[in-house]
């Protein structure tokens, strides 16, 4: 009859590890190094590297890039800081790669 | 006659609803319920719990189940989970039940409701069916229903006295209707309230004051306006409490000080408060001396000094579980290995500061641990697992996530001095290797459950010792890359009761092992393959036409697997009730065989 509904999540696309979920979407317009890519207010089991300046289109960013823990797949980046007012929205948020992630249907 | 069932007519109805009591799973009551009309009737007579979805008419639904059921004594109404009808097969959101004819007879039942939306909830003319149906109800458990208000609950709390347990998890509901439940329900014994944000500390003061003396167990879990109050008045009626379960931000020290004071006899207490600091714990280290399980979750002010009172007060403590609390060290852990030698069950997760001292002291008192979790715990080293290893004889589960300086040294202690263990599960401690799993191999002849994900240094040798020592039931190596078709071979050879496997992301492993893993384990149910690129529709044929048991199979991301693959599990496996593949893996033959079963991959983000 029923199933259990669970939080609906996101996992990597290299070994399934559980890495967002679907709630913690904040925009799924956003632009990654390899296609579309979203922003997530949080991410779990993954692990966040050195942070870099990098120009992105929408000006200067501090990020750091995000790998699964497990797999250690490069998923997108961290917004650690923004330089412009109109971006600091996105300090401390989550770009996942739309072709880093899959669904979980499981 | 020939054929005639001669016992079925001799058997007396008493000994049948005996023997239907010891059936347990929803399967095999709904198929002795279809032998024939006697069986039909006794069965509906020895249900005594029932499990209600989402229903497009609940009202309807629940007045046929009363009349169906008359024995029952558990309720469990779960809103969340919606009934997937053959008109919107595959589309399972709770807003699809609205469309059903139903509403329209049912939208003028609700004399507060607007409009057909409400009415496919459950209301209270819906609970108060359910009371006058179900006189004799003991527990009762609603989950999201988001329709019901204190009037049904009161009707409800009225008509049924014997209520034991009530579970309220996003109701509504407000105080009127907790009050009630306190007046009239004089046995209950259970109450857990999660997420209930008409009730106020008036409520629940009432319930407490009512059902002082029955109540044993009481949980809050986000339930915005729940105050300290509340739990003076559980301090002050509840003097038989055992189990205290907090979740909130705004109970403060004073509120569990209270409960400290007021409960003597309380055993289970579980906080997750960021406001609740060390005074709270030296109380409850004094004041409650039957204390068995102390769980501290996330973010709290706890310090070594609230540990210590603990281990000083609560001699009895047998499961300690320490989430996230940062500033607690191994001194506090020291304190509590001196005072509480019973302890059976630790865990230890992401508290950084916590170290291999506090370990060994828990290895040198703690003679009777049998369950060891360690998460996160970035600063033990071998030294803390070998003390446990070394007198701790009664191990029978170790639990190891991110334990990067754990090694060889440590694991093969435990091999040697845990020899009872049962179940093993390592993550990400690359440390380990196979130095150490071989000795788990050799020593512990027990072993059932074992797991090593993404240790990249456990390799072949390892997997051969387990199959030459070790009975497995079931097998985790996901993402161990040095693994190949040498050691699952040897675990197909070895491990004949092997019922679980999960050998996703594995890029060694090929079809030969497939092949022995069908000829060693007939007894596998659950099998996971994805990620593996080496695995072709040929190794999958061998597996499933020996594994006829298969419950379920996941195999995405397998290049190798195709549609012709997919085709053959459904075919040989009649049993199976999951498949996990690519959407474009499944033929249109193999949808129509095999419908439901398969759940796709969803890429299409």
């Amino acid at each position: 009859m029923a199933e259990l509904l669970g939080p609906r999540l996101y996992s990597c696309c290299n070994c399934r590890n559980h890495v967002a979920l679907h709630d913690d979407i904040i925009s799924k317009a956003f632009q990654g190094r390899h296609g579309r890519a979203f922003l997530f207010s949080h991410a779990m089991n993954i692990t966040v590297g050195p942070k870099e300046d990098r120009h992105l289109m929408t000006g200067l960013h501090t990020v750091a890039d995000v790998h699964c823990v497990d797999c250690r797949e490069v998923l997108g980046w961290k917004y650690e800081r923004a330089y412009e007012a109109s971006q600091k929205y996105k300090e401390g948020k989550f770009i996942l790669e739309k072709s880093k992630i899959v669904r979980d249907n499981w | 006659m020939r054929g005639h069932a001669w016992i079925n007519t001799i058997l007396p109805d008493e000994l049948i609803i005996e023997i239907f009591r010891c059936l347990d799973s929803k399967l095999s009551r709904d198929a002795c319920s279809l032998v024939c009309k006697r069986w039909l009737k006794l069965e509906r007579l020895s249900r005594t719990t029932l499990r209600i979805g989402a229903t497009g008419s609940p009202e309807l639904f629940v007045h046929l189940l009363a009349r169906r059921f008359v024995n029952i004594r558990n309720v469990h109404i779960d809103e969340r989970l919606a009934i997937s009808l053959p008109l919107h097969s595959g589309r399972r959101r709770r807003n699809e039940v609205m469309c059903l004819p139903f509403n329209s007879h049912h939208a003028t039942d609700n004399t507060g409701a607007e409009g057909a939306l409400e009415s496919s909830y459950l209301s209270d003319a819906g609970l108060i069916a359910l009371s006058v149906g179900f006189p004799n109800l003991e527990k009762l458990s609603l989950i999201w229903c988001s329709n019901i208000s204190s009037q049904g609950l009161t009707s409800l709390a009225e008509k049924c006295r014997f209520l034991k347990s009530l579970d309220l998890q996003g109701c509504y509901v407000g105080d009127q209707g907790v009050a009630a439940v306190g007046e009239f329900c004089k046995q209950l014994e259970d109450v857990n309230l999660r997420f209930c944000e008409g009730l106020t500390d008036t409520g629940l003061v009432e319930l407490a004051r009512g059902c002082g003396k029955s109540l044993k167990t009481f949980g809050i879990t986000a339930c915005a306006k729940i105050t300290d109050v509340s739990l003076e008045a559980v301090g002050m009626h509840c003097k038989y409490l055992e189990s205290l379960s907090l979740d909130s931000e705004i109970i403060h020290n004073k509120g569990v000080l209270s409960v400290a004071q007021g409960c003597p006899l309380l055993k289970v207490l579980k906080l997750q408060c960021t406001n609740v600091t060390d005074e709270a714990l030296v109380a409850v280290g004094s004041l409650c001396p039957s204390l068995e399980l102390l769980a501290l979750y996330s973010f709290q002010e706890f310090t070594d000094k609230g540990l210590r009172a603990i281990g000083v007060g609560c001699k009895k403590l047998k499961n300690l579980t320490l989430s996230d609390c940062y500033f607690l060290s191994d001194i506090g852990l020291d304190a509590v290995a001196a005072g509480c030698k019973g302890l059976t069950h630790l865990e230890v997760n992401g508290c950084h500061n916590i170290g291999s001292l506090g370990l060994e002291s828990i290895g040198k008192s703690c003679h009777q641990l049998t369950e060891l979790a360690l998460l996160y715990c970035q600063k033990i080293v071998n030294s803390g697992l070998l003390g446990i290893g070394q007198s701790c004889k009664f191990l029978q589960a170790l639990h190891l996530v991110d334990c990067s300086r754990i090694g060889d040294e440590a694991i093969c202690g435990i091999a040697k001095g845990c020899r009872n263990l049962k179940k093993l599960h390592i993550r990400r401690c690359y440390e380990i290797g196979d130095a150490g799993i071989v000795a788990i191999g050799e020593n512990c002849q027990f072993l059932t459950d074992l797991s090593l994900r993404f240790c990249d240094r456990v390799g072949d040798e390892g997997l051969i010792a387990i199959g030459k020592g070790c009975s497995l039931h079931q097998l985790n190596v996901s993402g161990c890359h040095r693994i190949g078709d040498v050691g699952l071979v040897a675990i197909a050879r070895g491990c004949p009761q092997l019922s679980y496997l999960d050998v996703s992301v594995l890029e060694n492993l090929g079809d030969m092992a497939m092949a022995e893993l069908g000829e060693g384990c007939p007894l596998l149910k659950d099998i996971v393959l994805s990620h593996c690129h080496q695995i072709t529709d040929a190794g999958l044929m061998h597996l499933v036409k020996r594994c006829t048991m298969l419950d379920s199979c996941q195999m995405v991301y397998c290049p190798g697997i195709t549609a012709a693959g997919v085709a053959t599990v459904v075919s040989s496996c009649p049993s199976v009730k999951k498949i996990l593949v690519e959407k474009w893996k499944v033929s249109e033959r193999t949808k129509r065989r095999a419908g439901s079963v398969i759940s796709y991959l969803c890429v299409d983000l």
